[in-house]
């Protein structure tokens, strides 16, 4: 009897001993101080190369695609042991979405969703993504702009304590803004000229910034025919509205025909290239414009001193012929009478 | 019993150990000398109790997890897309496998061979969420297809749309009619990926589905293919019997708060869409414009963006006619809507005469951003006019130049004209009788030699005028009756006259000549006869013989021959004005004749 009595009194013990640490285990109670050593804190990091926003994003232009690398690295003191039992098995979600885009631009990053393999080891993992950016407004050259990416992490529960924490990080990532001319061109009074080969066509045009930066215009003629002469201010700096500073100007362009002695019937094109140039830095450069200018000379051409020639010839040549005629009219002057 | 003793201890201290880890490591927290073995020590404490906590069976460990779903990720393909009004731009959304590249299969979303058969069918429907600054309706978005359906059976595992790949063609079409200046730039659109689930609360209470039993190795086959690394819960015998006695009722109850249909957003999906620059331009030309032979013209021509965004446009030039110089207008830049005067150079080419040829110019606009999308436009030119060689100095001065050849050349005939009609009379101090005459004449006397020239003089001016009357009279009536004058017989009648007339002329002057001489010489004699009648008289002549006698004879001469002379003097002018006079009558006759005849006719 009292061999049974133990017997009973071992498993009931044991019972309570077996059930205790059950529920011990697998225990309802949501995460105790125990569970907290356990819970991991994702830190994800968006790696890129600098150099690739070192240059800047041209507005108007194709989208700058900058590869990223989402890297994710858990922090916890046991880490090891999480990742153990996790690690090969789940796939980390990581939602990535612009949080922030700077105006007149756009931005996205893909992919929106980020499945990270957890590893098995305290070792940090990356994914690869691609964020692409687009300025599609005027907004001022050379100056940063930033974005910020969101990048959101559901946490990872067991079936009553948590693994890993959910995660919610914002990085911005600076780009500058590139230089976009554009430029408008207004004949003031014509771009043709007929004139006298000792003439000069005047010919005076406007020009307005639309881009997004002061800009530097070179004018320079294109193949000036042989004997044409021309005058053009070479530099004409122009502000930007953008800015606030003046955005047009008005630029005057003398072409000079050949001057040879003779007829003169000469027509040409005059071509003037106008080549837009960031002034806060020449290296960026828009596409140049050309202008045409149609100038025709007609007329004779007399050096200027024709009248001397002329005097002289009254002198030389009129004078002797009147005084010759005079002397011939006074012997045939019928005895002298007249 | 002793053996049983330390059996119940070691089970003790197996169970109640997680309790007691907790304080040790709170100890070993604080305790910072605490050396590496311990920490190592209460690290593999801990494994031990997370792994304890880990229990796969019954899935009632504290720490147990399982992604018995596995994500997709959801995405547009490409990730961004040009757009273009009017022009329709196809994307494709649905979940690709990272490593293959390929579309994830329908099942894998829906959410794997072990559970999906809860619902007896999923369905995934797509949704457009127009920007919050859209215009209704600019938005023309075509789902193809427009859901992706799966049934799923507890029989078998050839489940409908189960191995369909996950993913819908997308057909984006911004309609410029809705409002053309919108979107003027890149926007982001979104899609939700709506999921919509039957729930069949029966077949979740009704046990596993019949192919575990069946058709495992499919099964099997099956979530190797969608994931070899996935948990395969069916593949467990302890998962079925468990199922099958307990959870099964558990997942019922479970199920039952949620309805039997049921569907909500799975997920988001955004693609950048990049506007592009609509770029176009219209060309308003002018009306025919007329240019003259060799000018130069500036042609307006009017430029109008209609694009969607502030533009700059370049300019083409080209025409018909090879030897037109054309040059294009300036870049210009246009905001959406303005419109503005472009100016087109024009060279006409060189001709003297043009009475309207037509030649076209060819004028191409093109956007700098986009050089291939060409808007052509020609303007027609009329060339009239006359173009002369020279400027306005240069042609007077050859056209003086021009008359007075002219004049000369007529001149000149007129002259030989009337040089046929008569010869035109000699100067009489130029005949060499006369100049011999007259020559004689100023060394003797130069008075009577003035009056003699003079009167020679007047005589030829007479003849001048008389032969060009003549001759113009003769020209006017030949051209006024239409004969032909025969010249010839009148010019030598008149030459013929003319010299008889000259030669009676001069013999009455010799004759006239020789008849003073002879009374010279009479008196001569006679003045002779007084002085020897004299004798001091004689003397005193004879000392003033070389100076004073010769200039007395002449004295006392000059006299007489003057009253003669001058006799003969006025009648050679009286004749000549009466001549003159004459012939003035007769002109005045002729002309009173012919005014009788033409009143008569």
């Amino acid at each position: 009897m009292t061999k049974q009595l133990k017997k009973v009194k071992i498993s009931i013990i044991f019972l309570i001993l077996f059930g205790s640490s059950f529920v011990t285990l697998c225990s309802n109670v949501k995460s105790g101080p125990l569970d907290q050593i356990y819970e991991c804190t994702p830190n994800l990091v968006i790696l890129y190369d600098d150099s690739l926003l070192q240059k800047p994003v041209k507005p108007f232009d194709d989208a700058t695609l900058i590869p990223v690398k989402v890297e994710l690295d858990l922090i916890g003191p046991a880490v090891d042991i999480v990742l153990s039992k996790l690690g090969g098995q789940v796939k980390y979600i990581v939602n990535i979405e612009m949080a922030e885009v700077p105006e007149g631009c756009q931005a996205s990053i893909i992919p929106s969703l980020l499945l990270i393999d957890l590893p098995t080891e305290d070792i940090p993992v990356s994914v690869n993504a691609t964020i692409s950016i687009t300025v599609n407004q005027f907004v001022p050259a050379l100056s940063q702009r930033k974005l910020g990416v969101r990048m959101v992490s559901e946490s990872i529960i067991g079936n009553k304590a948590i693994l890993i924490n959910s995660g919610n990080y914002t990085q911005d990532i600076p780009f500058i803004v590139g230089y976009y001319s554009q430029l408008n061109f207004n004949y003031k009074d014509g771009n043709v000229r007929s004139i006298q080969p000792d003439g000069i066509a005047d010919f005076t045009f406007e020009i307005q910034n639309f881009g997004n930066g002061a800009t530097n215009v070179i004018s320079e003629i294109v193949d000036l025919p042989d004997g044409w002469s021309t005058e053009i201010v070479r530099s004409t700096i122009l502000g930007s509205e953008l800015v606030g500073s003046s955005s047009s100007k008005i630029i005057s362009l003398r072409v000079k025909p050949p001057t040879d002695f003779g007829y003169h019937e000469d027509r040409q094109i005059i071509k003037v290239s106008m080549l837009p140039v960031c002034v806060d830095n020449p290296d960026y450069q828009g596409e140049p414009h050309y202008l045409y200018f149609i100038v025709q000379s007609k007329g004779f051409f007399t050096p200027g001193f024709e009248l001397g020639i002329l005097l002289f010839a009254f002198i030389f040549v009129l004078i002797p012929i009147w005084k010759r005629k005079k002397t011939k009219n006074g012997k045939n002057d019928f005895g002298g009478k007249r | 019993m002793l053996t049983k003793k330390l059996i119940a201890i070691l089970l003790i201290f197996c169970f109640i150990f997680p309790s007691i880890s907790m304080n040790v490591l709170a100890s070993s927290q604080n305790d910072q000398s605490e050396s590496d073995n311990h920490l190592r020590l209460i690290m593999k404490l801990l494994q031990i109790r997370f792994n304890g906590g880990f229990l796969d069976s019954l899935s009632l460990g504290r720490y147990f997890y399982r992604q018995l779903r596995p994500p997709v990720a959801i995405q547009a393909y490409p990730d961004a897309v040009d757009l273009r009004y009017l022009n329709e731009t196809v994307f494709q959304i649905g979940g690709k496998n990272n490593v293959t590249g390929e579309w994830e299969k329908m099942i894998k979303v829906a959410g794997g061979w072990d559970f999906a058969w809860l619902n007896p069918q999923i369905t995934f429907y797509f949704e457009f969420v127009p920007p919050v600054d859209a215009p209704d309706g600019v938005w023309n978005v075509i789902f193809d297809p427009p859901q992706v359906l799966m049934k799923t059976s507890k029989t078998d595992l050839d489940w409908f749309g189960a191995e369909t790949p996950f993913r819908t063609n997308v057909t984006i079409q911004l309609k410029p009619s809705v409002d053309p200046t919108y979107p003027t730039q890149d926007v982001v659109l979104k899609f939700n990926i709506v999921r919509e689930e039957a729930l069949n609360h029966i077949r979740i209470l009704s046990g596993t589905p019949r192919w575990i039993r069946t058709d495992k190795e499919l099964y099997i086959e099956k979530m190797n293919e969608m994931d070899p690394d996935l948990y395969k819960y069916w593949d467990s015998f302890f998962n079925i019997f468990m199922w099958n006695r307990l959870n099964r009722r558990v997942f019922f109850f479970l199920n039952l708060r949620f309805p039997p249909y049921d569907k909500w957003v799975d997920s988001t999906v955004e693609i950048l869409i990049r506007v592009n620059k609509y770029h176009q331009v219209d060309i308003i030309p002018p009306e025919p414009v007329e240019i003259e032979p060799y000018e130069v013209k500036s042609i307006p021509v009017t430029i109008k963006n209609i694009g969607s965004h502030i533009d700059t446009f370049n300019f083409r030039v080209s025409t018909d006619e090879k030897n037109m110089l054309v040059t294009p207008p300036p870049a210009l830049t246009l905001k959406p809507g303005e419109e503005v005067e472009a100016l087109v150079g024009v060279a006409a080419p060189k001709r003297f005469l043009s009475i309207g040829s037509m030649s076209s110019i060819f004028l191409e606009a093109y956007s700098v951003d986009d050089p291939d999308n060409v808007f052509p436009q020609t303007i027609t030119l009329s060339t009239v006019g006359i173009n002369v060689t020279g400027g306005s100095t240069y042609n007077l001065v050859s056209i003086l130049i021009t008359i007075f050849v002219i004049i000369a050349v007529a001149m000149y005939l007129l002259r030989r004209r009337m040089d046929k009609i008569v010869i035109k009379p000699e100067k009489p101090w130029e005949i060499p009788e006369e100049k011999k005459y007259l020559d004689n004449l100023k060394e003797k006397d130069k008075k009577k030699y003035n009056e003699t020239l003079s009167m020679m003089e007047d005589e030829y001016k007479s003849a001048i005028l008389w032969h060009r009357y003549y001759c113009t009279s003769l020209i006017r009536k030949g051209k006024t009756s239409g004969k032909k004058i025969e010249f010839k017989p009148a010019i030598k009648k008149l030459s013929n006259s003319l010299n008889k007339t000259l030669e009676k002329i001069r013999n009455a002057r010799k004759e006239r000549l020789k008849a003073k001489e002879k009374r010279l010489k009479a008196e001569e004699r006679k003045l002779k006869a007084e002085t020897k009648k004299i004798e001091p008289k004689k003397e005193e002549i004879k000392k003033e013989k070389p100076v004073k006698e010769e200039p007395k004879k002449v004295e006392v001469t000059r006299p007489k021959e003057l009253k003669v002379k001058k006799e003969k003097i006025v009648d050679k002018k009286a004749e000549f004005e009466r001549k003159r006079k004459q012939r003035v009558i007769e002109k005045i006759r002729r002309a009173q004749d012919k005014q009788v005849r033409r009143i008569s006719d």
